[in-house]
């Protein structure tokens, strides 16, 4: 079978390829095709890894180059498709602001003066320490003889798959730091940190299943976790009749293309949620029996505790009419099977806990959480290398500060910065991967004032495939591989449970001198007599595959280059009785906070005054928040981030459509454009992440980097637009809901100006 | 008594419904003989585009531009949107727009150099080879679905995208690179809700070409007689009534 077939078949759906499984296994991947009749392409399987859903991928080579990305027909997660970000990853390789050697700064921190150094001497600094500027950086040898290895610290923002492992679980261990900050506090944490006060809330009954999905503040269709499968699913269902209605501030794609859009003030949903509780248990519409197996509390104490969050009370707060909740509430108990989900809309707010706790108890309502649970078995590869001892030894920089938050998971990253400013504690190397606190984080101008002390941070190393806001301040810059050009184990989770194992492949050879930052850790630890076991991501990888048994049986490594994707069919979703879930949590109540969900007012949102609006963000289609704005195809379509704002708001503060307005918030301002339109609450203000870069390449902020070189890429004279957008993470404070100390990202109370 | 006679009435409407069954009845069966009358025709290609499904998520536009080496600046399909109604009815709309290969395309005539082909299968496409760049069929297509491969740097080396052809008119060939190696069209390869879908009229057994037939399905501007071969589905398609329109017409 030649390679066209491949295609041709594994395009027709999962269930045939599944059956000529054996028969693309004897599909060479060097097997060209030619699609202009002239120049050979070759076909390789890998995995996209342009946002955290990591869906599964085929490359087009020609001549060397990479030219093209479709979706692994063969994967039951994204079924051969991909999004905008997706097929715009080969932008992430051939971008013309791309670091292709390891710089050491020769100017003053941020000034943009930078040396070409060799890798040998790159890797040397880092650990034996020397002179950057005249001043001297120790090294990890030395941090770690000195006895405080925690004094390294590294903060990362994407780290997936067998990358996370190796770094992580083997390199950071072996060396001993605990001093790890990740991104969760500006991404998801409050959900995640109810999800863990709530205790076993795993689904009662197949996604798929559902009849009616009630969304809170979920972008779906443009962005989110296991966003193209989910996408898949949920408009599959939607055109077989299940009913999606979305809560949401703004009219996003996503509510446009619901069944219905209900707009609600920002930050309310919470009162939105107890409401519909409210005529659910009023009218028993709840699923009792399920309920009162799974749940903590019993149906009476519900029932008292909500008898006061009626429907009025609840239109007052969110704007949401009383006949409205009623019907929602209505149709949500009575459909075989209701489920409600939601995104960081609903709960990245001050009162976001306790909004994710009640959307379980509107679950465990529907009997989504009932006494039984939906298991799937979750893929995991069989590392044939033995685990290091697990670090213990940490700086106190990752919870915030003391006292000021319930529980915190020590995942309050955003705040690392600040803690170092307030002087808690002092890292010496401070690494950062694959991430961009300067921009991601909120108060820009404060994080760039601490990252650029070197005072406060005497060795800042900054691992990336270009130079961000964040690298623009580093000592040291080392050139990573873009997800393009390396090796990495990925597992995911297809629909009925069934297992999916994939690796990740170079579709072409590290552009330059970068260097996979994974190969890097494995010479860093060779350097410092750590024994890891293993030599290079390819090598890990490989002998992963040959030793997880199942991968190992189809073929191992050779069968995993060719197909990208091993699924197991021995596994799948099964049910067993579930632990009970907290939907009264002790833990809180002990806190002074409500044990049941109870509504939690956001302080300064109940009287604005004429002048104000509440400001929020949100994730446009084609954009990741801060590192797809060098892709030039995404950006071309997205470059300009306006200010949403409702038409009658728009009159009486005498904003017109495309004007510039002012937006002041208690931390600093910005200008942008005002997008006049009916699809947002009228007391929000809504802006997109993604504009105002002012690094990160020509194509995200217009200018030209320090390695700005045109040799890959010869597009870059069609660029046409001339505005990149505003920034509105600098006008949002860094803080952090009381209970998890997650960003508060749609809090902000801002004053609008005409310019 | 002058014509309201209704048994009258009903023997004109039984006369008249035979009339047009025997139409249909024949045309069926043209249809169906097509590829005997036109040998060389076995295939008709077509798109088609279910705006009830499209989420407007631009990967659509995306793959095409790294298909077919478009550059910054130009479009082989966009994604049009609108909005409609008053706070809180609010809707959102969007529309693919693309090249047509239309039946009888007024691109094809306008062009002198014959540069304008239009395969046996339906497809149209421009030879570059032919193409001198007078740009006459760029206001001849009523679609604006043309658009010149201009370049900042006329002179520029295009290595890294061989497949432009700069100084030459361009517009979607229906991907015709990858359907002669047996892929789909880049665009509906990709799209993540299978809003748009590539099929061909001639096969019995495409589930798309029965769906255009029962639905009695449409393209854009129909009152053009271009005979456009992008089906469309569901939404509005009214809202983009001035959009559509080539700005050069
Ligand atoms: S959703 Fe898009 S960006 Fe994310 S992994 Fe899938 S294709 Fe890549
Ligand atoms: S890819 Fe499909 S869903 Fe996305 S914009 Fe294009 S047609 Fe619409
Ligand atoms: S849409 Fe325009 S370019 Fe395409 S075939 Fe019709 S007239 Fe020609
Ligand atoms: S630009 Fe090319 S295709 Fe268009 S009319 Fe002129 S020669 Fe024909
Ligand atoms: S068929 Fe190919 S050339 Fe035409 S719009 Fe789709 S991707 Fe572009």
């Amino acid at each position: 079978m030649d390679r066209r077939e491949f295609i041709k078949i594994s395009t027709i759906g999962s269930s045939v390829i599944f059956v000529q499984k054996e028969n693309l296994a004897k599909a060479a991947v060097d097997e060209p095709v030619q699609t202009d009749g002239k120049i050979d392409r070759i076909t390789l399987p890998s995995a996209c890894w342009q946002c955290v859903s990591r869906c599964a991928i085929i490359g087009y080579v020609e001549n060397n180059r990479l030219v093209k990305i479709d979706g692994n027909p063969n994967s039951r997660r994204n079924e051969g498709k991909v999004c905008a970000k997706g097929q715009a990853g080969i932008n992430q390789v051939y971008h013309p602001d791309r670091v292709l050697y390891p710089l050491k700064r020769i100017g003053k921190r941020g000034s943009g003066k930078w040396e070409k150094i060799s890798w040998e001497e790159a890797l040397g600094l880092i650990v034996d320490g020397g002179e950057i500027e005249g001043t001297k950086v120790k090294g990890l040898r030395t941090l770690r003889e000195e006895g405080t290895p925690e004094k390294f610290l590294f903060h990362y923002g994407r780290m997936v798959g067998s990358d996370y492992t190796i770094i992580r679980n083997y390199f950071l261990n072996a060396y001993g730091t605990a001093s790890i900050g990740d991104h969760n506090s500006i991404c998801v944490n409050a959900g995640g940190i109810a999800r863990m006060l709530s205790g076993d809330v795993t689904p009662g009954f197949p996604f798929d299943e559902a009849k009616f999905i009630l969304n809170f503040g979920n972008s779906l269709f443009e962005a989110g976790f296991d966003h193209v499968p989910f996408v898949r699913r949920v408009s599959g269902m939607i055109e077989n009749g299940t009913r999606l209605v979305t809560f949401d501030v703004r009219l996003s794609n996503t509510a446009a293309k619901s069944n219905e859009w209900i707009p609600v003030k920002p930050g309310t949903d919470l009162a939105v949620i107890l409401a519909l509780c409210n005529v659910i248990v009023r009218n028993k519409l709840y699923n009792k029996e399920e309920f009162q197996m799974s749940a903590n509390v019993t149906i009476e104490e519900l029932e008292n505790h909500l008898a006061h969050y009626t429907p009025q009370w609840a239109e007052e707060i969110s704007g949401v009419p009383t006949h409205k909740i009623i019907s929602i509430a209505k149709e949500f108990g009575s459909t075989k099977f209701s489920v409600a989900i939601s995104q960081r809309g609903a709960f990245m707010h001050f009162n976001g806990v306790q909004t994710q706790r009640a959307i379980y108890l509107l679950n465990a309502l529907s009997g989504n959480l009932g006494s039984q649970k939906v298991v799937m078995e979750f893929p995991q590869w069989d590392y044939p290398f033995p685990f290091p001892d697990g670090a213990k030894d940490r700086l106190d920089l990752f919870e915030g500060e003391k006292g000021k938050y319930v529980i915190t998971a020590g995942n309050v990253s955003h705040q690392i910065c600040h803690m170092i400013d307030i002087e808690k504690d002092k890292p010496e190397l401070y690494m950062v991967y694959c991430h961009n606190p300067v921009y991601s984080n909120g108060d820009c101008n404060q994080n760039a004032r601490i990252y650029g002390d070197t005072k406060k941070i005497p060795f800042l190393v900054a691992i990336d495939v270009a130079l961000s806001e964040t690298s623009e301040l580093a000592d040291l810059v080392l050139p990573d591989t873009t997800y393009l050009e390396r090796w990495t184990c990925e597992t995911g989770r297809a629909p009925k449970g069934i297992a999916e194992y994939y690796i990740r492949q170079p579709l072409t050879e590290p552009l330059g001198e970068s260097r996979n930052f994974v190969d890097v850790a494995c010479d860093l630890a060779a350097r410092l007599d750590l024994d890891l076991g293993f030599s290079s991501s390819e090598e890990f990888v490989r002998e992963t595959c040959n030793n997880t048994a199942v991968i190992k049986d189809a073929g191992g490594f050779d069968f995993m280059r060719k197909n990208g994707i091993y699924q197991d069919d021995n596994t799948g979703t099964s049910f067993v009785q579930r632990r009970k879930i907290n939907i009264r949590s002790e833990e809180l109540r002990k806190k002074g906070f409500s044990g049941i969900p109870g509504w939690m007012p956001i302080p300064g949102h109940d009287k604005l005054d004429d002048n104000e609006l509440i400001l929020t963000t949100f994730k446009t289609n084609v954009q990741t928040h801060s590192r797809t704005q060098n892709c030039k195809w995404l950006t071309e379509l997205f470059h300009e981030n306006p200010a949403w704002i409702n038409t009658k708001t728009a009159e009486r503060l005498g904003v017109e459509n495309g004007s510039l307005i002012k937006i002041n918030s208690p931390i600093g301002s910005l200008i942008t454009k005002a997008r006049v339109t009916q699809g947002i609450h009228p007391d929000a203000i809504s802006i997109s992440n993604h504009g105002g870069h002012w690094a990160w390449g020509f194509y995200a902020s217009g200018q030209r980097s320090f390695v700005h070189d045109t040799n890959f890429e010869s597009d870059i004279r069609n660029k046409w637009w001339k505005a990149n957008g505003a920034h509105v993470n600098s006008i949002i404070p860094n803080t952090g809901d009381p209970i998890a100390g997650s960003m508060c990202w749609n809090d902000t109370v801002v004053r609008i100006e005409k310019v | 008594m002058k014509d309201n006679n209704p048994k009258r009435s009903i023997l004109e409407i039984a006369a008249f419904a035979i009339v047009g069954l025997i139409g249909i009845a024949c045309w069926r069966f043209l249809n169906s003989i097509e590829y005997l009358l036109f040998p060389d025709r076995k295939k008709r290609l077509i798109m088609l585009i279910d705006l009830d499904k499209c989420i407007g998520c631009n990967v659509c536009s995306v793959a095409c531009k790294s298909e077919n080496g478009v550059a910054l600046g130009q479009y082989r399909t966009q994604v049009l949107e609108a909005e409609e109604g008053v706070y809180p009815s609010v809707q959102r709309l969007f529309l693919p727009v693309m090249c047509n290969h239309c039946e009888e395309a007024p691109c094809l005539k306008a062009c002198e150099n014959k540069a304008i082909i239009k395969r046996s299968d339906g497809l149209v496409f421009i030879d570059k080879e032919k193409c001198k760049g007078l740009q006459l069929c760029i206001p001849a297509c009523p679609y604006g679905a043309i658009y010149f491969n201009q370049d900042a740097d006329p002179s520029a080396d295009v290595r890294d995208y061989p497949s432009r052809a700069v100084g030459r008119s361009d517009k979607c060939d229906l991907c015709m690179g990858r359907i002669d190696v047996g892929l789909e069209p880049a665009c509906s390869d990709t799209c993540p809700t299978d809003a748009r879908v590539f099929g061909d009229m001639r096969d019995g057994n495409d589930p798309i070409r029965k769906k255009i037939h029962e639905e009695k399905l449409t393209g854009l501007l129909p009152g053009k007689g271009t005979g456009p071969q992008v089906y469309y589905r569901g939404g509005n398609r009214d809202l983009f009534k001035d959009t559509i329109v080539n700005p050069h017409n």
